[in-house]
C-alpha cells in the first residue's frame, strides 16, 4: 500500500468504517497467515486474528505514524505479543496438530489441487520452519506469510535491515538443507515398502 | 553491523530472487534454493471468508460503539457535569477525569476483594454500611429505612435492602444473590426522582464472597454494595424522596492482562508506539443479565446551612469558603478556588475539618470537581450537633494537567477558614 494512503486511511480508521474496512482487507490476509504459521490450528488462528485486529481498534489512538512501515509493524507487534502470550498461557502445541485443524492455503499452481495434500504440506512446510532459529523463523514468516519488506520488518524487530536480509538468506539456506535432507531420508523409506 | 550479518554476493543475489518469486509466484526448479522460496511465497494460508466478514463487521461496529460513547462523554462534558474523586487524593494520581469514577469503584471493589489487613468477622449488611461514621451513626440512630425490595432474572436475585437520605447525600444498600460462582457488577447505576433528576454517585463500595478488609464472610454466591449519591440539587425540605434505583447488571470479570504494560517476550517489545504513555482503559465487560429497577420512598432530612463566605489568599490562589452544610450522617464543604495554569488543570486538595468536642481531625472522604471553580469535599462523619467553632484547613491544592503528559502541579498553602455554626 503507497504509504501516503495508508497515513491517510489511518488518519481517518478512528471513526470512518470504509477507511477502516480498507485497512482491515490489506493487513487481514498477511496477518491471518502469519498468524496460523505460528499456531497451527484454524481456530487458535482465527481467536488470535480477532483478537489483533479488535486490540488495534482499540488502540488506535496510540499508534504513532513513524514513516514507511511502521504501521505494518504496529500491527505485527501485537499478533507477534498475542501468539507469545498463546504459548506462554499453554494452549498451543508445537506439533500434533491434526490435518482438518490445520488452514486451507490460498491456492498455487506448484500444488496439488487435492485439499488434503495442500495441507500435508502446510504442516510439512510448518514442521520445517519450526527448526529454524528463533530469530531466523520469525523472518522468514513475515517476510513470506506477513508479507512484511525487509524494512518493516527491521522496524518490527528492531534490527537493521541488512541483519534482517541476513538472517532471511541464512534462513532459507537453513531450510533448503532441512529440505533436501528430509527427501534423501523419505527415499530409503519409500524403497523399503 | 557485526561480521556475522554481511551479505556476501551469492546472498544479494539470493534476495533478488526472493523478491522476484515474492512478486510474480511463479516457480523453477523444484528444490533449487529459489524454489524453496516460491513454494513458501505460494503456501500461504488463506482465511475462511465467512470468517472474514465476521470480524470485519465486528471491528466497524466496535468502532462505532466507541465513537458513539466519546460523543457522549463530550456532549455530557458541554453539559458541565461533575467530575467525581471519590476518596480525593487517591484518585487525583489518575489522569481519567472522565472515568474516574468507574476506575475508582472498581478499585475500591478490587481492593475489598483481595484485602489483606484482618478483622473480625461479623455481620456483613451491617460492616459494609458501616464503613465510615456517618453511616455508622445515622444506622445506629434509627434513621435508615428499611426496604427489602427484591427482583429476579436469569437466577439472580437484587435485592434492595435499605436506604438513606438527608441534604448531602441518598445512601442505597443492596445485594445481589446468584446460583453460580460467577460474579456480578452493576455497570450502570443511576438513581433518579420522580421528575427524573439524576442523582450524581459520589462513592460506592461492596463486597463478595470473603473480604478480610471488612472483616466479612458472605455466604457463597452473594455480594453486598453500598452506593452514595449526591443529594445537593433536592430543593426545599421534603418530607421523603420518591426515588427509582435502576442498574444494569452484568457478569464481573477480571482482565487477562494489563494494556499497555503486558505482553511477550523480552524479545516481544510492547505494544504501543510512544513506550512512555500509560493508558488506563475501561475493565473487561461480561454479558448483561438485565436491567433491574427499584422504585422507593425515603424519608427526607434536611441540612444545616452555614454561609461562612470567607477568603483566604495563599500562594498567589485565593480562595473562598462559600458555606458548609451539616447532616447527620455528613458535613460538606464548598469551596470556591481556580488557579492560574496554562493548560487545562483538574484540581483538588487535602482538606481536614475540626469540630468542637470531636476527637478527631477529619479529612475529606470524597472529593468532587466541578467544572465550575467550585469544588466540593464530603467528612462523612455525625458533626451535626456540634455547635462553635469549626476550622477547616486546606494544606496543599493538588492539579493534574488534562492533556499529556499528565504532570502533577502542587500548590503549597495553608488556607485556614474559621467560622462559627451555631
Amino acid at each position: 500500500m503507497d504509504p501516503k494512503q495508508e497515513r491517510a486511511l489511518l488518519r481517518r480508521a478512528r471513526n470512518d468504517p470504509q477507511a477502516l474496512r480498507a485497512l482491515y482487507d490489506h493487513y487481514f490476509p498477511k496477518v491471518y497467515a502469519y498468524t496460523s504459521y505460528r499456531v497451527g490450528r484454524v481456530q487458535d488462528a482465527e481467536d488470535i486474528v480477532a483478537d489483533v485486529f479488535l486490540t488495534a481498534v482499540d488502540k488506535l489512538d496510540m499508534f504513532r505514524w513513524r514513516g514507511e512501515g511502521s504501521f505494518a509493524a504496529w500491527l505485527f507487534r501485537i499478533a507477534r505479543n498475542r501468539v507469545s502470550d498463546f504459548y506462554r498461557r499453554g494452549r498451543g502445541s508445537e506439533e500434533g496438530v491434526a490435518l482438518e485443524d490445520l488452514p486451507c492455503l490460498a491456492s498455487s499452481a506448484l500444488l496439488p489441487a487435492d485439499a488434503i495434500a495442500r495441507k500435508e504440506r502446510f504442516a510439512h512446510l510448518r514442521r520445517l520452519i519450526d527448526t529454524l532459529s528463533p530469530r531466523r523463523r520469525e523472518v522468514i514468516l513475515l517476510r513470506f506469510f506477513g508479507g512484511l519488506r525487509n524494512k518493516e520488518i527491521a522496524a518490527l524487530l528492531e534490527l537493521d535491515e541488512r541483519t534482517v536480509a541476513s538472517h532471511l538468506c541464512r534462513g532459507l539456506r537453513d531450510l533448503h538443507r532441512q529440505y533436501v535432507d528430509e527427501e534423501k531420508r523419505e527415499v530409503p523409506h519409500e524403497q523399503g515398502v | 553491523m557485526s561480521k556475522e550479518y554481511e551479505l556476501t554476493e551469492q546472498d544479494r543475489m539470493l534476495l533478488e530472487e526472493i523478491e522476484e518469486s515474492l512478486a510474480d509466484g511463479e516457480g523453477r526448479e523444484e528444490g533449487a534454493l529459489h524454489g524453496l522460496g516460491v513454494r513458501l511465497a505460494s503456501t500461504v494460508p488463506r482465511a475462511d471468508d465467512a470468517f472474514r466478514e465476521r470480524l470485519a463487521s465486528r471491528l466497524v461496529a466496535r468502532m462505532q460503539q466507541r465513537t458513539a460513547h466519546e460523543a457522549d462523554e463530550e456532549v455530557t462534558g458541554r453539559r458541565g457535569a461533575r467530575r467525581w474523586f471519590p476518596l480525593g487524593r487517591l484518585l487525583a494520581q489518575i489522569p481519567s477525569p472522565a472515568t474516574g469514577l468507574g476506575w475508582a469503584v472498581t478499585a475500591l471493589i478490587l481492593c475489598l476483594f483481595f484485602g489483606t489487613v484482618t478483622y473480625a468477622v461479623v455481620p456483613a449488611v451491617s460492616r459494609l454500611f458501616q464503613l465510615e461514621d456517618g453511616l455508622q451513626h445515622v444506622e445506629q440512630a434509627d434513621l435508615v429505612q428499611e426496604l427489602d425490595l427484591s427482583q429476579t432474572m436469569h437466577g439472580v436475585t437484587v435485592t434492595l435492602e435499605r436506604a438513606y437520605a438527608d441534604a448531602n447525600r441518598i445512601v442505597v444498600d443492596y445485594t445481589v444473590k446468584h446460583p453460580d460462582d460467577q460474579r456480578y457488577e452493576a455497570s450502570r447505576l443511576t438513581l433518579t426522582d420522580a421528575d427524573g433528576n439524576v442523582f450524581p454517585r459520589t462513592v460506592g463500595w461492596g463486597a463478595s464472597g470473603r473480604s478480610d478488609l471488612f472483616g466479612i464472610e458472605l455466604p457463597e454466591g452473594e455480594g453486598n454494595y453500598v452506593n452514595s449519591f449526591d443529594a445537593a440539587s433536592v430543593k426545599g425540605a421534603p418530607a421523603e424522596l420518591d426515588l427509582r434505583l435502576a442498574m444494569e447488571l452484568r457478569e464481573f470479570v477480571l482482565p487477562t492482562d494489563t494494556p499497555g504494560t503486558s505482553v511477550g517476550s523480552s524479545s516481544a517489545p510492547a505494544e504501543p508506539a510512544e513506550p512512555m504513555v500509560v493508558e488506563l482503559e475501561p475493565m473487561p465487560q461480561g454479558d448483561v443479565v438485565g436491567t433491574f429497577a427499584f422504585d422507593f420512598s425515603v424519608p427526607f432530612i434536611p441540612g444545616r446551612v452555614v454561609e461562612v463566605d470567607q477568603t483566604v489568599e495563599t500562594a498567589g490562589v485565593a480562595m473562598r469558603l462559600e458555606r458548609v452544610v451539616v447532616t447527620p450522617s455528613e458535613a460538606r464543604a464548598y469551596l470556591r478556588f481556580d488557579p492560574p495554569t496554562e493548560v487545562e488543570t483538574s484540581w483538588t486538595s487535602i482538606v481536614t475539618l475540626r469540630a468542637p468536642d470531636d476527637r478527631k481531625t477529619r479529612g475529606d472522604f470524597y472529593a468532587v470537581a466541578d467544572d465550575s471553580p467550585v469544588h466540593v469535599y464530603g467528612f462523612p462523619a455525625p458533626l451535626h450537633e456540634r455547635q462553635g467553632e469549626w476550622t477547616l484547613k486546606v494544606t496543599e491544592l493538588v492539579g493534574t494537567e488534562l492533556v499529556p503528559p499528565y504532570e502533577q502541579v502542587r500548590l503549597a498553602g495553608p488556607w485556614e477558614f474559621r467560622f462559627r455554626v451555631p
